[in-house]
């Protein structure tokens, strides 16, 4: 469901506007210097800071005429410039994070011009220093579990007492009955795969939430887009606090090599930059 | 474009693009404001984006490349 032309996918925010464009990446607190190494999104703007109050804004700046509304909407059609846009978005967000507490924005933040964003900063400032103050000694790490269907199928063969009775059946049986038994036992099988996988899934996603303090679920991805041969039944993020990433790791280590010989295969990404963790909305006004 | 995302992601880099989008188009704040792509297309437009990256697999991904390092 690409967005067609009749669809508002962009609106427009002002005519006749001069001063250039403000790419927003990320906000930090006011103390420090954020690495400012490379040219940003429009890949000609250089990443600069914007200090407001107690937040720092990290933005490029984007020339009017090629990042308007309409422009902007053809360039989110564009597979190439949509990945490398991706990419230096979170690069810049990433080395933000090296540096202590990081709001990643959501992509494409786009204000009319620099007075804009010191308005909108001051407008949502409380809300912000708040949001910052939760993230702060915290990574984000990810975690993905895969499974290989045939290896979990095995496994469920060798170990499940509802398949081993269903075994002892089958050799008591009669051949008819046998037969009969046999088509249902690989229904029973796919079942089981089915239960395990389920519990696992549950299992790890409790196990680390816990030691994580806070977890939270992404979008599963096809092996088309992860390049894998299992199937992906577990995508997950965790906000890790830096005393307890040890005990997590270790924790994600010991799921990995018990889980295994039964076809699972559990992979920890990161750390990130909490994007799965900073509030949806950060509304105008103090803070709750 | 460094496309280490290829050999498949590790625990520190070499993350896919898609693994990007759906914590950058997915995730992260959403300021109230005079902003060009507005609150409500948000949602849409990570929608669209995610799906066109989701569509393309690893083989097209190689092809293409190979086609742009040769040109």
């Amino acid at each position: 469901v690409t967005p067609g032309p009749e669809q508002p996918v962009v609106t427009t925010s002002r005519r006749d506007a001069p001063a250039p464009g403000c790419y927003l990446y990320a906000l930090v607190p006011a103390t420090g210097p954020i690495p400012a190494r490379r040219t940003g999104v429009d890949g000609t703007h250089p990443i600069r800071t914007v200090r407001c109050g107690p937040v720092t804004a990290v933005v490029s700046d984007l020339d009017p005429e090629t990042f308007g509304p309409e422009e902007l909407e053809r360039r989110l059609r564009d597979r190439g410039w949509v990945e490398e846009a991706v990419r230096t978005h979170d690069d810049v967000v990433r080395r933000a994070a090296e540096t202590g507490p990081v709001l990643p924005l959501r992509f494409c933040t786009i204000l009319r011009d620099e007075a804009g964003l010191a308005e909108l900063l001051d407008r949502h400032r409380d809300g912000l220093v708040a949001a910052l103050d939760r993230l702060a000694d915290r990574q984000e790490w990810g975690c993905k579990l895969y499974r290989d269907h045939g290896t979990v199928a095995d496994h469920v063969l060798r170990a499940s007492p509802r398949v081993a009775e269903m075994a002892g059946e089958i050799d008591a049986a009669g051949e008819g009955r046998a037969w009969f038994l046999r088509k249902r036992l690989q229904d029973v099988v796919g079942e089981e795969v089915e239960r395990l996988s389920a519990e696992h899934v549950a299992g790890c996603h409790d196990r680390l939430a816990a030691l994580a303090g806070a977890g939270a679920t992404l979008p599963l991805q096809r092996p088309e887009a992860t390049g894998r041969a299992g199937e992906m039944v577990l995508n997950a993020a965790y906000l890790v606090h830096g005393e307890d990433l040890d005990a997590f790791l270790a924790a994600a280590d010991g799921l990995r090599a018990e889980l295994a010989p039964r076809g699972f295969d559990l992979e920890i990404t990161g750390p990130w930059p909490p994007y799965s963790f900073v509030p949806d909305d950060i509304m105008p006004g103090a803070a709750p | 474009v460094s496309d280490l995302d290829l050999i498949g992601p590790s625990r520190h880099r070499d993350v896919s693009v898609l693994e990007l989008a759906d914590r950058i188009l997915g995730k992260g704040v959403v300021l109230h404001g005079d902003i060009t792509l507005s609150v409500a297309d948000v949602d849409l437009v990570y929608l669209g984006v995610r799906l066109m990256l989701a569509s393309t697999d690893t083989a097209e991904r190689l092809r293409r490349q190979a086609v742009q390092g040769a040109g």
